[in-house]
């Protein structure tokens, strides 16, 4: 089959009723869970995943992308009404949108939230269908050491995005990557780490461990959590309507705030939090009236929200076209397509590329979706936030046990996801960021082979991995990266020594 | 750094650290290899050391931090957002944090809870041997409720129902085999 025949099988494959239904499943789920407070896509997603295993891959990996969207498009609901953010990506439209709601323009906030969303999102994944496959071109010439510095710097680059501390960030990496040796080397067949244990020596599989740190520990938090009232706003249609001068101010912001949120979804890191930051700031010092912002500015919603969207979209190139996640939630998007024996990266479009086209098509499909879901149909989802939490935790306890099992019809697992749940509890309490763990565990056995083909490749000569032009300059970025901090204290020594 | 946060840092610390000790003592019999020619232990034990230097570099900078300030509570707050005026003065990983801080600003660790949840796990496991996963499941999701605060009927809906639609979904429609104990 040509390229465009692929297109069109792929768009014909997502235009089936069946896939129309499971996308529309997908993206209300994600809506909801970004809606209900505590759990949040990541959680769902991994929740969901063993579900997705009775699946065919494209329904299944459909049902996963829809709730990935869906996720980003709920979080504003209750950083709007509520004054929580639903994920951490929300925190910043909470500034703008809770005073907007307070202001008696609930609706609006709502609706440009959903609007800006929706215009960022179709601009990502416009951008994401053009960028991939060509990205996943030039990548298709990538060997092993290629591979092992792009999965290197990834992790040194996102090590220094996600936590103050450099220690705390290798700390959690290292985690991971030593959890994910246990069993039996791939490469030599020798058993390490099992402890003389029957149960591990097939390793730890990695759903329970993130159903265990995003779903139990939610549970385990919500024994103590409080949750408050959501602010009652009137959100029938004709109350969500924007005024010009909303959209007016709104359209540079979500503009802006699109196209800096995908470039920065292109980075290594927790880049739909920092590019919430970025726009919001962006749009702050661009505005005519930067007073108005933290009092509710419309823009100051706006542009988060594109931010987020865009950030959500463009983390899938490098997903997509390399086969490597720069976060968590595209890492459990790894997992996703790995169980259902698809490997992301540049051989996905030759060997599965009705599904790859498919996945792309069902996302213009359920962003019109989404629109749809989050405008006429926002007073429901408004409802959701006021869920009695007591109820919906027991649920999400017995799914994640459901969902732990289901993986290889075993107890052990069970007793992973409870273990990883306290973990996860704890990780909290410490402000310790559980991220870098899952993409250690991730990441973990990639490097390791890369590294060892690499050496095979160099006959010992590491210093080849920068005599080739990606590897070497890859590799010299993560350098800079993990040096950076000890370089600038040294400038600083040394600027204060000659005005001294 | 408040209290909480330096306990429960400690304890991660003194995890990761028995995690490190634990690697290394399991991978000291595995093949480390040469550079051209990397063998299973050499993950391993790189890893291994790593984890336990840097779970020690932890407790050492915690230990430094509780010196230097007596009064854990007096020491400065993380940089949290609470105004447009506050997000001009955060970097990325402030960034990343105060948001983290936003989500989750709770202060209190719930030792009882946890414990007492963890024993609903425990119980879960022990009654899906003995009566199977649809019982232990109703057992266990009443109980859960419980712990969350839900009281009377409400409790007894939850255990039938959540029972009822996991068998009907997962084992009849799914066909997930759920286990079905001893007793039965």
């Amino acid at each position: 089959m040509s390229g465009f025949e692929d297109i069109l099988a792929g768009v014909a494959s997502a235009f089936s009723i069946g896939n129309l239904l499971i996308c529309l499943l997908g993206v209300a789920l994600g809506t909801l869970v970004g809606v209900l407070p505590g759990l949040g896509p990541v959680g769902a997603i991994s929740m969901l995943l063993p579900v997705t295993l009775m699946m065919e891959p494209t329904a299944g990996l459909i049902l996963i992308a829809g709730i990935y969207f869906g996720g980003m498009y709920g979080g504003s609901t209750t950083s709007i009404l509520v004054n929580i953010p639903g994920e951490a990506s929300s925190v910043v439209t909470c500034i703008d949108g809770y005073k907007l709601a307070q202001k008696g323009r609930a609706g609006p906030a709502l609706a440009i939230a959903a609007l800006a969303s929706f215009v960022a999102g179709t601009i990502g994944i416009i951008l994401l269908t053009f960028l991939a496959p060509t990205l996943a071109g030039a990548a298709i010439r990538f060997g092993p050491p290629e591979y092992f510095a792009i999965v290197l710097v990834g992790l040194l680059v996102l090590s220094r995005m996600s936590d103050t501390s450099i220690v705390r960030s290798y700390l959690m990496i290292s985690v991971g990557v030593v959890l994910s040796l246990i069993g039996i080397d791939q490469a030599s067949g020798t058993l390490r780490l099992t402890f003389n244990s029957p149960h591990l020596i097939d390793g730890l599989d990695f759903i329970p461990i993130i159903m265990g740190l995003y779903g139990m520990s939610e549970v385990l938090n919500a024994m103590e959590a409080s949750y408050k009232k959501p602010i009652k706003a009137d959100l029938r249609l004709r109350n969500l309507m924007p005024t010009k001068e909303d959209i007016k101010r709104s359209t540079p912001a979500v503009m802006r705030g699109g196209f800096l949120g995908f470039l920065m979804g292109l980075i290594p890191g927790p880049s739909s939090i920092i590019s919430t930051y970025a726009a919001y700031k962006m749009e702050k010092s661009l505005s005519k009236r930067p007073e108005e912002f933290g009092k509710g500015a419309i823009e100051g919603v706006a542009a988060p929200e594109a931010a987020n969207n865009g950030a959500s979209t463009g983390t899938l190139v490098p997903l997509l076209s390399l086969g490597v996640p720069f976060s968590p939630l595209p890492a459990i998007l790894l997992s996703a397509f790995m169980i259902h024996g698809v490997t992301p990266g540049p051989l996905m479009m030759n060997e599965h590329p009705t599904l790859f086209w498919a996945v792309i098509a069902s996302m213009y499909i359920g962003n019109v979706m989404l629109l749809v879901l989050n405008l006429p149909l926002v007073g429901m989802w408004a409802k959701v936030t006021h869920m009695s939490v007591n109820v919906l935790m027991p649920l999400v306890m017995m799914f994640c046990i459901i969902g732990a099992y289901s993986v290889n019809n075993n107890m052990f697992d069970v007793v992973v996801l409870m273990v990883f749940g306290v973990i996860g509890y704890m990780l909290r309490k410490a402000k310790m960021e559980p991220s870098p763990l899952i993409l250690g565990i991730i990441l973990g056995p990639i490097l390791e082979n890369t590294l060892n083909q690499s050496a095979l490749m160099f006959q010992g000569n590491m210093l080849s991995f920068f005599t080739r032009p990606i590897s070497g300059t890859l590799l010299a970025i993560g350098l800079l990266v993990t040096f950076w901090p000890l370089l600038r204290k040294a400038q600083r020594a040394i600027m204060g020594r000659k005005t001294a | 750094m408040t209290p909480l946060v330096f306990r429960t840092r400690m304890i991660t610390g003194t995890l990761t650290l028995i995690l490190g000790l634990l690697t290394l003592w399991q991978s000291r019999g595995l093949p480390f290899g040469s550079i051209s020619n990397l063998r299973p232990g050499f993950f391993p034990i790189i890893f291994g050391s790593l984890l336990t230097l840097l779970s020690l570099i932890l407790l050492i900078s915690l230990f430094w931090e509780r010196f230097k300030n007596k009064n854990l509570e007096q020491t400065p707050p993380a940089k949290t957002v609470t105004s447009a005026e506050s997000i001009d003065n955060l970097n990325a990983a402030e960034a990343v944090k105060a948001a983290e801080e936003a989500e989750n600003d709770d202060d209190t660790f719930n030792l009882k809870g946890v414990a007492a949840m963890t024993g609903v796990f425990a119980l879960f496991v022990v009654l899906t041997y003995l009566l199977g996963y649809t019982l232990a499941s109703a057992v266990c999701v009443a109980a859960a409720g419980f712990l969350l605060g839900l009281r009377r009927w409400k409790i007894l809906w939850l255990g039938i129902g959540t029972a009822l639609v996991t068998w009907l979904v997962f084992e009849k429609w799914m066909g997930i085999p759920l286990p079905d104990g001893l007793w039965f």
